[in-house]
């Protein structure tokens, strides 16, 4: 089988992820998100304002739900940490040339690997709780192994495949928790039983500093932001790190170089799916949600998350403050309510700003390449009658 | 090749790991079990009444706050609940927050969020949210009042009024109705399409069917879901292949998507039954058997009480077919012969004469 340089990410596509990558950023870029970020807020007002709420006390209810004391803050850095381990984990893949969109799916098979453990292994102690993140993150970073694996056996598309795993796995959780002999919440009496899976036993939940409603930090945070941390190191100062860019850069320099070019893609692909599965068993064990495995239980984290790495263009330390950004967003969406502005008009902003930032880089590198064309065929055109002059 | 040997030996390694983890699994799924809810019945013994309330938390203002599993927008069940609190709410200048499609996971952190926002009830319109209720535990929860609807599966506290039909009761009923209709038309067929096949579609298929045949001993029901009970395409290609396979008398027991289902059924001579609400009164679509469980009927009631002063905490209602004013059941259309049987069927319901556990178990399967 002949090694594939683009990775199955497709060329074009790695071409433009390649410009979110981090690397020297003109004033031309800066400005153009300066400009788009105007625009993003213009627009998003405007929707505001068309649904018949006010702009003003909509950004009140965003404050008081996310920022205004330590009750909304505890809510604003329990989402956070998801979104930032998932965004980790987009990170290392997409620096490797390689886009991951799978990270919905990655995250239930997390949280399913996640529950089964905490709910049907018999382990005592803080053990349990290592275990299931282990589970979490070596069952999400398999699921997404298994795309690697397809491409490498029969060329699939990564970005279709990871993509496609995604409603698969939203299928294999339904199932899972509609089968009373596998995780559906035990029957009591004649009740309905719902999909969903008992609430998981205390020793299987992460920790917290602080207890609600005062600050609460929880252990899923601290892990996300240790993560992010040794990840940025990793990539920054580490052989692997370099050939991981190095991959994402340039699959055919890489290969020259030596690097084994589908492992170590297949292995940044597993990375990421780890980190997304370890959102799972976060979103699982901490006060984020309900201690129960739902087919819902992702809340869109695995899409967000993706989101957030984008904005960060890929940079694992500066995902740390998008990802609080989209915590803001999350926790402070739950008092829109109140303003009568619909809250899925959230979702709307998010994506308003994840243009705003997606964008710039992408659109001045086109025009760059557009100009340096332009220079080129200009030159061209020169050269034309010198050479004919030359020959004749 | 070597690649290709290297890969499979890989994921052979990976399905070896989990299934050795799975093998591991010796503990049971009941030992994580949620404790014994409530038994059956009233229980107005021990409850209590906030001081103050309506205004419960004393700022001046009343203000309800309605949390929705699913589509408040629906033109059906849910949308009846926020529809219900709003029309109260105008009535007496009070507040209301509504918030719909809220998933389960996060319904904790919902209630959380309206308990910060100062409101005097919290109301969760199905039992889907039930694990919100611990947050009614929490400091931030202490001056309000919570209403909670529940299937028999909400644990009982005193911090909590819970609301209970049985629907058995409604969904017997509403198969007995659909039965005299299949009846009258000499019919045996009849469909049934919902969305998920879960625990609450499924029992209630299964009451429906034994209603049915409860009148037409050897009826059939078509049972078709889509998985989704908003989504319109997916129930309108379910019922145009029932109405294929000749069913004549059809129960669209969905959210958002009955409407566009009941149309299509409109269009084709096939009778329906509404999912919850009275809509006798509409023409387009045209329902002719109403079957009444809205979750804002009985939350209308629990309104009332919460404006005088008079909701009672730690206590549960238990809505009776036959005995109360809903769940019900009502044909649109006057058939006199058809009405007096079907009050009567509801009658022995109320007085106990029918054990409709039993029925369900006996013809539902």
């Amino acid at each position: 089988m002949n090694e594939r340089e683009d990775l199955g990410s497709g060329d074009v596509l790695r071409r433009l992820l390649s410009n979110l990558n981090p690397g020297p950023s003109g004033w031309r870029t800066g400005a153009a998100t300066i400009l788009a970020l105007l625009v993003a807020l213009t627009l998003s007002s405007l929707l505001i304002a068309v649904t018949g709420g006010s702009p003003v006390a909509s950004v009140e209810a965003l404050f008081q739900g996310s920022m205004s004391d330590l009750t909304a803050w505890s809510s604003t850095l329990l989402y956070a940490a998801p979104l930032l381990l998932v965004a980790v984990g987009a990170c290392v893949s997409a620096r490797s040339g390689l886009f991951n969109i799978g990270q919905e799916g990655q995250v239930l098979i997390g949280a399913l690997a996640a529950a089964w453990v905490g709910l049907r292994l018999a382990i005592t102690g803080p053990l349990l709780i290592v275990v299931m993140l282990l589970a979490a993150g070596l069952a999400a970073g398999g699921w997404a192994g298994l795309s690697s694996l397809m491409y490498r056996l029969r060329g699939v598309n990564v970005v279709v495949s990871t993509l496609l795993m995604t409603f698969v796995a939203q299928q294999i959780v339904a199932y899972a928790v509609n089968t009373p002999w596998l995780l559906q919440e035990s029957r009591i009496g004649n009740a309905i039983v719902s999909p969903q899976s008992n609430p998981l036993p205390s020793s299987a939940l992460l920790g917290s500093i602080g207890e609600y409603p005062g600050l609460q930090i929880n252990a899923g945070l601290i892990i996300a932001l240790i993560a992010a941390v040794l990840i940025a190191v990793a990539i920054s100062r580490t052989t692997w790190g370099f050939k991981i860019t190095m991959l994402g850069r340039n699959p055919l320099a890489a290969k020259h170089a030596g690097v084994r070019v589908t492992a170590l893609g297949g292995a940044a692909l597993a990375v990421s799916g780890a980190f997304a599965g370890l959102a799972g068993a976060v979103l699982l064990a901490s006060p984020v949600g309900v201690n129960r495995l739902q087919p819902g239980l992702s809340m869109n984290i695995g899409w967000d998350g993706l989101l957030v790495a984008l904005v960060a263009r890929n940079r694992p330390l500066a995902a740390m403050p998008v990802a609080l950004l989209f915590g803001v967003l999350r926790s402070g969406g739950g008092f829109l309510a109140a303003t009568g502005v619909p809250s899925f008009l959230v979702d709307v902003v998010k994506a308003l700003l994840v243009l705003a930032f997606v964008a710039p880089p992408v659109v001045v590198a086109l025009a760059r390449r557009r100009r340096s064309g332009d220079r080129t065929a200009g030159a061209r055109r020169e050269a034309a009658p010198v050479a004919e002059e030359a020959i004749a | 090749m070597a690649g290709n040997y290297r890969a499979g030996k890989a994921a052979g390694a990976m399905i070896a790991c989990f299934g050795a983890i799975a093998l591991a699994g010796c503990a049971a799924n009941d030992a994580t079990a949620v404790k014994a809810p409530a038994a059956a019945g009233d229980s107005t013994a021990g409850g209590s009444t906030q001081a103050g309330q309506p205004d419960v938390n004393g700022d001046g203002k009343v203000v309800i706050g309605v949390l929705s599993p699913g589509d408040i927008n629906d033109k059906g069940y849910y949308q009846s609940f926020v529809d219900e609190a709003e029309k109260f709410a105008t009535s007496k200048g009070w507040t209301i927050i509504k918030r719909g499609s809220v998933n389960p996971n996060d319904a904790l952190n919902a209630a959380r969020a309206l308990c910060q926002q100062k409101v005097d009830l919290v109301a969760l319109a199905a039992s889907e949210l039930r694990d919100a209720i611990p947050a009614s535990e929490e400091p931030v929860c202490a001056d309000t009042a919570w209403y909670v609807p529940s299937m028999d599966n909400v644990q009982q506290t005193p911090k909590i009024t819970i609301s209970v039909d049985d629907a058995n009761q409604s969904l017997l009923a509403a198969g007995y109705a659909a039965g005299l209709l299949m009846q009258e038309q000499g019919v045996a067929k009849a469909g049934f399409l919902t969305g998920p096949e879960v625990d609450f579609t499924t029992s209630a298929a299964r009451a429906f069917k034994a209603g049915i045949r409860l009148v037409v001993p050897d009826a059939t029901l078509v049972t078709t879901f889509t998985g989704d009970l908003n989504d319109s395409a997916k129930a309108k290609e379910a019922m145009q292949a029932q109405i294929s396979q000749g069913v004549k008398v059809v129960y669209p027991y969905l959210g958002g998507a009955a409407d566009a289902a009941t149309e299509l059924a409109n269009a084709n001579g096939v009778a329906t039954l509404t999912p919850g609400t009275d809509r006798c009164g509409s023409t387009k679509p045209k329902f002719d058997i109403s079957v009444l469980f809205s979750p804002g009927d009985y939350f209308a009631a629990a309104l009332e009480s919460f404006a005088e002063g008079k909701l009672q905490m730690g206590v549960k209602k238990v809505w009776q077919l036959g005995v109360d004013p809903f769940p019900t059941v009502k044909l649109c259309e006057d058939k006199p012969a058809l009405k007096e049987k079907l009050d009567a069927f509801i009658a022995d319901v109320g007085a106990k004469k029918i054990d409709t556990t039993a029925e369900v178990k006996r013809l539902g399967s």
